[in-house]
């Protein structure tokens, strides 16, 4: 249906990350807001209060602030495989904003998409992919076409003209030595 | 959303019918496939979507059977080249508690073609032995609750 | 994975078969040509994928048919012109065009494919055993026959006839040599008039 107008996508993870040691996929993060509306207000509470436990805890993470006069806040996420994320948090109170900025840290920085299936895997086949000539009889690579062998139907049981042909030979048998009796 | 003039992005807030142009949208992401005008115009696309709607809720039920057909047809074809008959291959398996279902039998059919092979054989093996045993027609199951002539005449010889 | 677009070339090859229509029925030989055609025989198929096969019939000329079909069996026509409507008895088409009725069976039993034209450019009908060599040499497999090649009676030697068991005398009035004689002629009732040959 118009459903493919919508992004879709085989499910898609940062492989073996979390095997060895874990490494936070999230590179930098911009906080956007401004220094005078009341729109960043919980924004501006926010770094206030919450962002030096924030960078204190990820040292891995790059944390940028920027003031934009009469803009509405945000968050810019950017990840280890080149994808940024923008979130409007405009009217977000500061619990709701660190759920956000939590979310980003955890995040592998795969796009969201719509999954054409739950399970998929690069590689479907261990036994190889069928081909039509694997189970082809491996005469035919050495025939001449066209040949009877590979034409002929191939038959089990016996016509009414080969049950009377042996039932003839049955009795010229049995006729034979009979014969052969009478003569001794 | 990328607007590439100022007027052009007034246009959607200060309109008479600024929510119109959100509709519009909606339905250019669903007419993005269709031919001709009815891709682009907005009157000619209302009845198009109306229309294709109505049949995607029609195929809704139908695809699952059409796909189911194409599992057949696959496995048909696997058991083909083996010799073995699709409706005996499936009757031998159902008969042996082998719980494959038929989409998984299909992708074993072209992805693990060994693994197919080897599940062929064991119906042919069974096949064999049943008409060695002389039990070709009668190891058929019967459902249960239900009376064959067959069984009341062994009754009545017995 | 970089792999996986080499192995499906092998998956996708598209390889040639050939089958002999020396005695077979044109029916039920063309059910089995169209499953090569449309690809149903490969574990890969789906009915708008082009994945079909390309197959060479050769031997048309000497197609059998069952009971009365070749008098009885008609094709049709319509120009759609006014009064354009025409038909002949299968004898009749088959002696003027004597790969026809093979390809007429095939493509009847194609209808309701998008794909059917595609398909039907990929049968290769030769009305004898001459098939070109550009052709033969592409061939990497055979189509089993769908039926046994009977023997005929004019491949019996008159020993061989002689000494065949009798199991039944005919009657006394019966007409015993009439294979020996050439048919009657008799008007041909299921042609149109313009295909005629009287």
């Amino acid at each position: 249906m118009s459903n493919n107008a919508i992004p879709r996508d085989f499910v898609k993870n940062v492989l073996q990350n979390g095997v060895g040691r874990y490494v936070c996929q999230l590179k930098r993060i911009t906080f956007r807001f401004c220094k005078s509306h009341g729109g960043s207000r919980h924004m501006r509470d926010f770094i206030e209060n919450n962002l030096l436990e924030f960078t204190q805890k990820n040292p891995g993470v790059v944390c940028y602030l920027q003031p934009r006069r009469h803009r509405p806040p945000s968050v810019v996420a950017e990840f280890l495989n080149g994808r940024r994320e923008v979130m409007l948090l405009s009217g977000k109170e500061v619990p709701e904003i660190c759920k956000w900025v939590e979310h980003m840290r955890t995040r592998s920085g795969v796009q969201i998409v719509n999954m054409i299936q739950n399970n998929h895997t690069e590689t479907p086949s261990t036994q190889g992919i069928w081909h039509p000539f694997m189970f082809r009889d491996s005469e035919m690579a050495a025939t001449e076409f066209p040949s009877k062998k590979f034409s002929q139907i191939q038959v089990t049981g016996k016509t009414a003209t080969d049950l009377v042909l042996e039932e003839q030979l049955k009795v010229s048998s049995s006729e034979s030595s009979d014969s052969h009796i009478e003569g001794k | 959303m990328v607007f590439l003039t100022r007027h052009l992005l007034y246009r959607r807030f200060y309109q008479p019918h600024h929510d119109r142009s959100w509709k519009k949208e909606m339905q250019n992401r669903l007419t993005w496939h269709f031919y001709g005008r009815r891709r682009n115009c907005y009157a000619l696309q209302k009845d198009a979507i109306r229309r294709s709607l109505r049949f995607a809720t029609v195929v809704r039920s139908s695809r699952r059977r059409h796909v189911n057909y194409i599992f057949s047809d696959r496995i048909a074809a696997g058991c083909a080249q083996h010799g073995v008959q699709y409706s005996s291959f499936m009757r031998s398996l159902y008969e042996n508690n082998i719980a494959i279902d038929k989409k998984v039998l299909s992708s074993l059919a072209v992805y693990e073609p060994r693994t197919f092979q080897s599940l062929c054989e064991f119906v042919k093996k069974q096949h064999t032995e049943k008409v060695y045993a002389g039990l070709a027609a009668s190891v058929e199951p019967t459902p249960s609750g239900i009376v064959t002539r067959e069984m009341v005449d062994k009754v009545y010889k017995s | 994975m970089a792999n996986n677009r080499v192995l499906q070339w092998a998956v996708m090859a598209r390889t040639w078969w050939i089958y002999d229509a020396n005695l077979q029925c044109p029916f039920r030989s063309s059910e089995r040509i169209i499953t090569y055609l449309k690809g149903k025989h490969k574990p890969i198929y789906h009915p708008f994928a082009d994945i079909g096969d390309h197959v060479v019939v050769f031997n048309t000329r000497h197609v059998a048919m069952r009971g009365n079909f070749w008098r009885t069996f008609k094709h049709f026509n319509h120009t759609r012109y006014a009064g354009g409507f025409s038909q002949a008895s299968a004898w009749r088409v088959h002696e003027m065009d004597p790969t026809r009725i093979m390809e007429k069976a095939c493509y009847q039993r194609l209808s309701g494919l998008p794909m059917k034209k595609t398909l039907m450019a990929r049968l290769h009908l030769y009305p004898d055993e001459e098939i070109p060599q550009e052709i033969l040499e592409n061939v990497s497999g055979q189509i089993r026959q769908v039926q046994v090649v009977p023997k005929k009676l004019e491949d019996y030697t008159e020993e061989e006839i002689q000494n065949f068991p009798r199991l039944f005398e005919w009657p006394e009035n019966y007409d015993v040599e009439s294979y020996q004689r050439e048919n009657q002629q008799e008007p041909d009732q299921h042609t149109t008039k313009k295909w005629r040959l009287d």
